[in-house]
């Protein structure tokens, strides 16, 4: 598993693209798209993540904002100002987070 | 007369080991490659591509491509979600392709990241135009599918693409570990070819997109001609089971499953060929 800079604020939060496939993994990625910042997210097994919980939060652990990952499993914003991650809520425990420093 | 019966036997063996020679060099099969060093990317990224037709366990001879007829992607992400269809012509570019023994035309492409940044599958497909095998005096098309997912997330890595000859994977191509099986269905037009001959070919002499050749020192030697290029049957459902004995690249190619059997006043073979990665359990 890579290590990434950041603390880690919840208990049982995965931090990888890679990691071991569970049955039901949660994957996360997010690129820059104009000026905004498009994640998307998906499950191992190819079960769309549409409705599920997506947050941004900044370097503190302040939620940011927060919404739901569309039809398409994506979810847009404008980037904030300083560091922040993502974190992809992909249930039972399950959580995927991205750094601002990975988002190119 | 000793030197006579010297000269005989030498004539006789010499005979023998031409035959032994000429019997011990591996089959070879034609092969449309579809190439990348990397099926399953872990982000999304530039992806840089070979495009070769050639004799991949021998690594040559390597044949002149013509124009290809079609060359696109299909990605999905999820199981629901739509497909997207792209068309990559624009990404061709013509190259020289150095392969074991001569130099022939073929292409490269370089599909930009815009094109590969979401998660999901990517089915890429290659349409070229027939090629003309004087030796036989007849046309070869082949159908090529390679298939590539980015971060896990599969799409449509199974789903046929309605192409006139095609495999249908049975297993993720991208995704395979050494001493696995792969499964797959031979297709004409979407229907089940029964017993459709099949030909499985390991890419033999190391593929390098930068020095756009292959590596000239092979990395296994066939105990026997049919090693190189191996011939199988599907079974009476059009299905085929494979074993991937080695990291790497593995070809396989469904033999005249097309509709067409015509080009320009000759006989064509319309063939289906997709690509399979094996990786180290390690």
């Amino acid at each position: 598993m890579r290590s990434f800079k950041g603390r880690f604020w919840l208990s049982g939060t995965l931090c990888s693209l890679a990691v071991n496939a569970w049955a039901h993994a949660p994957l996360l990625d997010c690129y820059v798209e104009a000026e905004q910042i498009r994640c998307e997210a998906g499950f191992s097994d190819g079960t769309s993540a549409e409705g599920r919980k997506i947050m941004v939060l900044d370097a503190a652990n302040k939620l940011l904002l927060q919404g739901v990952l569309d039809n398409s499993g994506a979810f847009l914003f404008k980037p904030p100002t300083g560091d922040y991650h993502v974190i992809f809520e992909g249930g039972e425990g399950h959580s995927v987070t991205m750094y601002s420093a990975q988002i190119s | 007369m000793m030197c006579i019966n010297a000269l005989k036997r030498w004539a006789a063996s010499s005979v023998v080991l031409a035959v032994l020679i000429t019997c011990a060099s591996p089959a070879m099969a034609h092969f449309q490659m579809l190439y990348v060093e990397e099926s399953a990317l872990e982000r999304g990224a530039m992806v840089s591509m070979g495009l070769v037709f050639t004799h991949p366990f021998a690594g040559g001879p390597t044949m002149a491509m013509g124009q290809p007829q079609a060359f696109h992607v299909v990605s999905q992400r999820g199981d629901a979600a739509k497909p997207v269809k792209t068309d990559l012509k624009q990404y061709l570019q013509p190259i020289q392709w150095q392969g074991v023994g001569n130099q022939a035309a073929a292409y490269q492409a370089v599909i930009p990241r815009e094109v590969m940044r979401s998660l999901g599958d990517y089915v890429f497909m290659l349409e070229p135009e027939p090629y003309l095998e004087k030796e036989e005096d007849k046309y070869i098309q082949q159908f090529t599918k390679l298939v590539m997912n980015v971060g896990g997330v599969p799409g449509n890595w199974h789903e046929p693409q309605g192409l006139p000859a095609e495999i249908q994977p049975l297993n993720k191509p991208y995704a395979n570990w050494v001493g696995g099986v792969f499964r797959g269905v031979v297709l004409s037009q979407g229907k089940p070819v029964p017993f459709a001959e099949i030909e499985i070919e390991y890419v033999n002499h190391a593929p390098d997109l930068k020095a756009k050749a292959f590596a000239v020192q092979s990395s296994v030697v066939a105990p026997h001609p049919a090693y190189g290029n191996m011939s199988m049957r599907a079974d009476g459902n059009g299905v085929f089971e494979i074993g991937l004995p080695r990291a790497g690249w593995w070809g396989v190619c469904a033999l005249h499953v097309g509709p067409k059997t015509e080009y320009q006043g000759k006989p064509l073979s319309q063939d289906a060929v997709l690509w399979v990665q094996a990786k180290d359990m390690r």
